[in-house]
């Protein structure tokens, strides 16, 4: 036992101290249960991960490669790139692309403008009023999106709807080329604000009150310390909202595209999203889909990349 | 369990410790006021614009058919059950017990297996953490649909189709990235001097955890499981893909409301309410320590 408390203990000290150890001094054995711990925390999540994230993702590749109706039994043609060129050929996929586009354009006033004007004029509500206000803005997410879907239709009926008496319009908005991709943009986000104002007012937070108090003493006014200050650090929040949303606001808008308009009228709101799903679920083209599948994850990987490179460079760190 | 229980008190000290946090920002804030009113109304306004669907939808869900599609509205009605009791008597529970084993056993996965990955990626720094960082954060890139397909067949394969289980660990995968990217956070939170002093005090690696980390980041942990239940709960698109009769969650069974019962806006409206209700529970416990936990350095 003596030798092995000492394997146990005496290693870890002094390899703390000394930053190494010499490797001719402790065996292999000593040596990776130095270095294993930690690897061994990650594993677990890693495989998981790796089985059913990039394990599927190679399977698409494949599937991309072949032509198959998703029936079992029915034998799947390998028919090498003809689904790429098919897909490319299809005009729908250019709109859709450039709907997705305007989708996140389109939701960025809600994801980053709205929750930073919210987050910080509520900093300056105290008190119970603060958490009511943050209740509020907050509830919406905690509506699932497809009860929301179900709200908004009430709401936007052409008919007896609020939102044509309240605008005093007479407008068919779900039913409208036009204005179809607004409503679901519009709903889109005012389910994910209230998540986005809880981020920033998390940013907000963890920004260190003294600069903006330093600034103050030397006479900075308060639109000053928001420009100058409370902005900038808040930046690497900013960062990460506008990549949220790149990445993930087509996927947001798929329960309400699904519930209210099923990509119409006239594939006005089919983005990217959706018609990769009718692809593999309606029209059970597998080799399109996957196809389709593998190309927006390779273009959203080029676009996460350069926004986190750009995000790199313009932010702003609190060190 | 029992050492967690009695470490909490011990937990809440170190917070109070935190607590100036609280009152030196409120003698700076008071110079902070608003001045104009009409910039705080125009706050209170648009909150109450963002809330008024929700309020809506709940109203409508005690009112009877009859009132719930009146034109002008209806604002003041004798409240009902009635439309509760038909939902109940439509199957309701089988649908919201899968959406509660779905989330519930997701969000424990995720906390167990991201607690030890952020671990690693914090305290017991590996060399290349940052790669590791992104490499769960690039599995959120992936867009859910570019994977569903071989999911879907996997799942067709093995017979797992429409099966609660293989719906959790999807929703663990998708949760997990996220969750230690937030565990990570609040680790990095966590002094060095105090993990330091507890080695010095000779805390083995287990009284480590337990005594000092785990009540440290113990706010942080509540409001990434409030957050992964959240989106387990509401989530649609693998529900919808993956799950059929015996699966389904209440987000399906909801969307199989507005379809065949799209004029019954009462009925949807109760339907909504009760399918968003676990979440305002869990959100409304937990509201606490999700504001302090995510200001514990999330998204810094």
């Amino acid at each position: 036992m003596v030798s092995g408390t000492f394997v146990e203990v005496a290693p870890p000290l002094r390899a703390r101290e000394a930053g190494v150890v010499p490797a001719s001094r402790e065996s292999w054995w000593t040596r990776a249960r130095r270095i294993a711990p930690p690897y061994l925390y990650l594993t677990p999540a890693v495989v998981l991960l790796v089985v059913w994230t990039y394990q599927p993702l190679a399977q698409t590749f494949v599937l991309s490669l072949h032509s198959w109706n998703l029936v079992p039994g029915t034998p799947m043609e390998e028919v090498g790139i003809a689904n790429y060129e098919r897909l490319l050929g299809t005009p729908e996929l250019g709109r859709s692309v450039w709907r997705t586009v305007v989708v996140i354009l389109g939701m960025l006033p809600f994801t980053v403008v709205i929750p930073v004007l919210v987050a910080l004029l509520t900093r300056r509500v105290r008190g119970r009023a603060q958490g009511v206000y943050r209740a509020l803005v907050f509830a919406p997410m905690l509506v699932a999106p497809v009860a929301g879907a179900a709200v908004w239709q009430w709401l936007l009926d052409p008919s007896a709807g609020a939102v044509n008496r309240v605008l005093g319009t007479d407008v068919n908005w779900l039913n409208t080329t036009g204005t179809a991709q607004l409503s679901i943009i519009v709903i889109t986000g005012w389910h994910v604000a209230g998540f986005a104002v809880l981020v920033v007012t998390a940013g907000l937070t963890g920004i260190n009150p003294d600069y903006a108090a330093a600034a103050q003493v030397d006479g900075a006014s308060r639109s000053q310390v928001t420009r100058w200050i409370t902005l900038p650090l808040l930046s690497p929040t900013l960062a990460f909202l506008v990549l949220m949303t790149v990445l993930l606001s087509a996927q947001w808008t798929f329960p309400l595209i699904d519930t209210l308009t099923q990509g119409g009228p006239v594939g006005s709101t089919t983005n990217i999203y959706y018609l990769l799903w009718e692809y593999g679920f309606r029209h059970h083209d597998a080799g399109l889909a996957a196809a389709a599948g593998v190309l927006f994850f390779a273009g959203f990987i080029v676009v996460a990349a350069l926004l986190t490179r750009l995000a790199e460079r313009l932010s702003h760190h609190d060190d | 369990m029992s050492p967690t229980t009695t470490t909490a008190p011990e937990a809440a000290v170190p917070e109070r410790g935190q607590a100036d946090v609280r009152t030196v920002p409120h003698r700076r804030r008071r110079r902070f006021r608003p001045r104009h009113p009409g910039v705080a109304f125009a706050a209170w306004a648009a909150a109450a614009v963002f809330f008024s669907p929700v309020l809506w939808m709940f109203l409508t869900g005690f009112k009877q058919e009859s009132q719930a599609s009146t034109d002008p509205p209806t604002f003041f009605f004798v409240p009902t059950l009635d439309q509760y009791r038909a939902i109940l008597g439509r199957d309701f529970t089988p649908y919201f017990l899968n959406s509660v084993s779905a989330s519930v056993f997701s969000t424990i996965l995720v906390i167990i297996l991201a607690t030890p990955a952020a671990y690693a990626l914090s305290i017991a720094k590996i060399p290349r953490w940052r790669d590791s960082l992104f490499f769960f954060i690039s599995t959120r890139m992936m867009p859910a649909v570019a994977i569903i397909l071989p999911l879907y067949i996997i799942a067709k394969n093995v017979g797992v189709l429409d099966n609660v289980t293989m719906l959790a660990l999807v929703y663990t995968v998708m949760n997990l990235p996220i969750a230690v990217w937030m565990i990570r956070s609040f680790l990095v939170e966590v002094p060095k001097e105090v993990l330091e002093a507890a080695r010095i005090d000779g805390a083995t690696f287990g009284v480590e955890i337990r005594r000092v980390i785990l009540p440290m980041i113990a706010p942080g942990l509540a409001a990434t499981a409030l957050i992964c239940f959240i989106f387990a709960w509401n989530e649609f698109f693998f529900a919808v893909s993956l799950t059929a009769t015996q699966a389904a969650t209440v987000p399906v069974f909801l969307v199989g409301f507005i379809t065949s019962e799209g004029l019954f806006w009462a009925r949807l409206s109760a339907a909504s309410t009760m399918a968003a209700l676990p979440v305002i529970i869990a959100g409304w416990v937990a509201q606490k320590w999700l504001v302090r936990g995510l200001s514990l350095g999330a998204v810094k």
